[in-house]
């Protein structure tokens, strides 16, 4: 039932040419450099630690690797990321 | 994302969070719509930082759910009240320093009126001050668009008026009127402006009173503005009737009257002149005074100059007792100097100068090329005069009002 319904909800915003992020609640994510990230639509933190930040999502979760992580600002749906990051990985 | 003003405006506190899992607690305070900002790990526990207005819910989260948390510090105004209380001398005398900067420069403090040449700064200045502006004048008692109107409806002589006001500094800017000329419209005479011989006539109106070769002197009417009526030879039984009704014309006589003038020019020189003149060398002594003794600290007390011009500066101060100060005196050495001038040399200077006066006679720079230089003493003569003369050929036409009555 969610597969169809986001089916739609693509086939919709591919339609009608609107951002995926809007439509399917889908995360955004901007680097600046490899020091600064930020990330918009996520669903909480399940892990932090100064080397590994593991954020929630809509369908998965992100996590990031890296040496002296400090959460910069934390919102319901927003949030930025400071340190040294090595790797970004998506999990389903 | 984050506003630091509004922050500090509400209050910062630094928590400190103890417990494992608090990724948990920090989850649940995102769910109420709590901001949190500056997250660090440390060894075991968590550092951030929330507004004061989320303290007590964020407090709650924490003991429903047994952890534990310790404030670390308080920033932004709310907690600076208590500072501002303690010192509340410094804090008041700050704003009152502030207020009565703001209050003093609501004031005018100085006048300045600008690019006008013929009418008085004072006069403007009086203007302005009796619509409103002027110094010590509060800037909420006048309108600048007023004062400009009503200065401008009180002098006649200016066209413009901008009142600018920068700071406590009013500047008046004008723009003068540019008046015509007293140009002669109506019926007149033309004068002669010069004595001379008339060289040549051109008439355009009026009646010439005289003819080419004739000598006049300054006043002297060249061209009348009273027209005779003069009968035509061929047309004499037409203008009979004509002569009944006007027998004479008052009309603004025109034209240009040309005619040989002459100018002199005078001059002299001395052949033996004297000058005093510095040498370059100067001593210089500083004289300090007492009521008992006057002390020499710097200088030589005669430097055995014939001639010599001293300056003094005094700085003393009277007391019961004396005078005490000290003299600054500059002694300045001068000579007299002859010098004798050869001739030719003289002749030169005398020429020179009677060409100036001249020049400054005919008001115009270029003097023409054949004039006439007599040399009016002898060469052994102490003084050499010199004259110079020279003619030209010049309208001397002028306008003069027919007094009618």
């Amino acid at each position: 039932m969610d597969k169809k319904r986001e089916a739609l909800s693509r086939a919709m915003a591919e339609f009608l040419d609107i951002p995926k992020d809007l439509v399917m609640d889908l995360p955004k994510v901007t680097m600046i450099g490899r020091n600064e990230f930020y990330l918009e639509n996520h669903r909480g933190i399940i892990e932090y630690n100064l080397t590994r930040l593991r954020i929630n999502l809509s369908r998965g979760f992100l996590e990031i690797q890296g040496n002296n992580l400090e959460i910069k600002n934390l919102l319901p749906d927003e949030m930025s990321v400071y340190g040294d990051i090595n790797m970004i990985k998506f999990f389903d | 994302m984050d506003n630091r003003v509004l922050n500090q405006m509400e209050g910062i506190i630094g928590i400190r969070l103890f417990g494992t899992k608090v990724e948990k607690v920090i989850n649940m305070a995102l769910a109420r719509g709590i901001y949190i900002w500056e997250i660090k790990r440390r060894e075991d526990f968590l550092e951030f930082k929330i507004r004061r207005s989320a303290y007590e819910a964020l407090s709650n989260i924490v003991s429903e759910n047994n952890y534990k948390m310790e404030i670390i510090n308080e920033k932004g105004l709310p907690f600076f009240k208590n500072t501002i209380k303690r010192r509340f001398g410094f804090f008041g005398g700050a704003v009152l320093f502030l207020l009565a900067i703001y209050f003093v420069s609501s004031f005018i403090w100085f006048i300045e009126v600008v690019n006008n040449e013929k009418v008085d700064s004072g006069t403007i200045m009086m203007t302005a001050a009796r619509h409103g502006l002027y110094k010590g004048a509060a800037k909420w008692n006048f309108s600048r668009t007023d004062v400009e109107e009503a200065m401008m409806l009180d002098i006649n002589q200016l066209s413009y008026i901008k009142v600018d006001i920068r700071g406590v500094k009013a500047t008046i800017e004008v723009v003068e009127k540019i008046l015509p000329g007293d140009e002669i419209t109506g019926p007149c005479h033309i004068v002669a402006a010069k004595d001379g011989v008339v060289e040549e006539i051109l008439l355009l109106e009026g009646q010439v009173n005289v003819k080419e070769g004739d000598v006049v002197s300054k006043g002297d009417i060249l061209i009348s503005g009273i027209v005779f009526y003069q009968p035509n030879p061929l047309f004499s039984e037409i203008e009979e009737d004509a002569k009944e009704d006007k027998p004479v014309d008052i009309v603004r006589a025109r034209g240009i009257v040309r005619a040989r003038v002459w100018y002199e020019g005078y001059g002299e020189c001395k052949r033996t002149t004297e000058r005093i003149i510095n040498t370059g060398r100067m001593n210089r002594q500083i004289i300090v005074k007492s009521p008992w003794f006057d002390f020499r600290i710097y200088g030589a007390a005669d430097p055995g100059y014939v001639q010599a011009k001293t300056q003094v500066k005094k700085r003393e101060i009277e007391s019961p007792i004396g005078v005490f100060g000290w003299n600054d005196l500059v002694s300045i050495e001068r000579k007299k100097v002859v010098t004798h001038l050869s001739e030719n040399e003289a002749v030169k200077i005398a020429r020179q100068k009677a060409m100036q006066t001249l020049t400054d006679a005919m008001k115009q720079d270029k003097l023409p090329r054949e004039m006439e230089i007599e040399i009016l003493s002898a060469p052994s003569d102490p003084v050499l005069r010199c004259k110079v003369a020279v003619d030209v050929i010049e309208d001397i036409a002028k306008p003069e009002p027919i007094n009618e009555q």
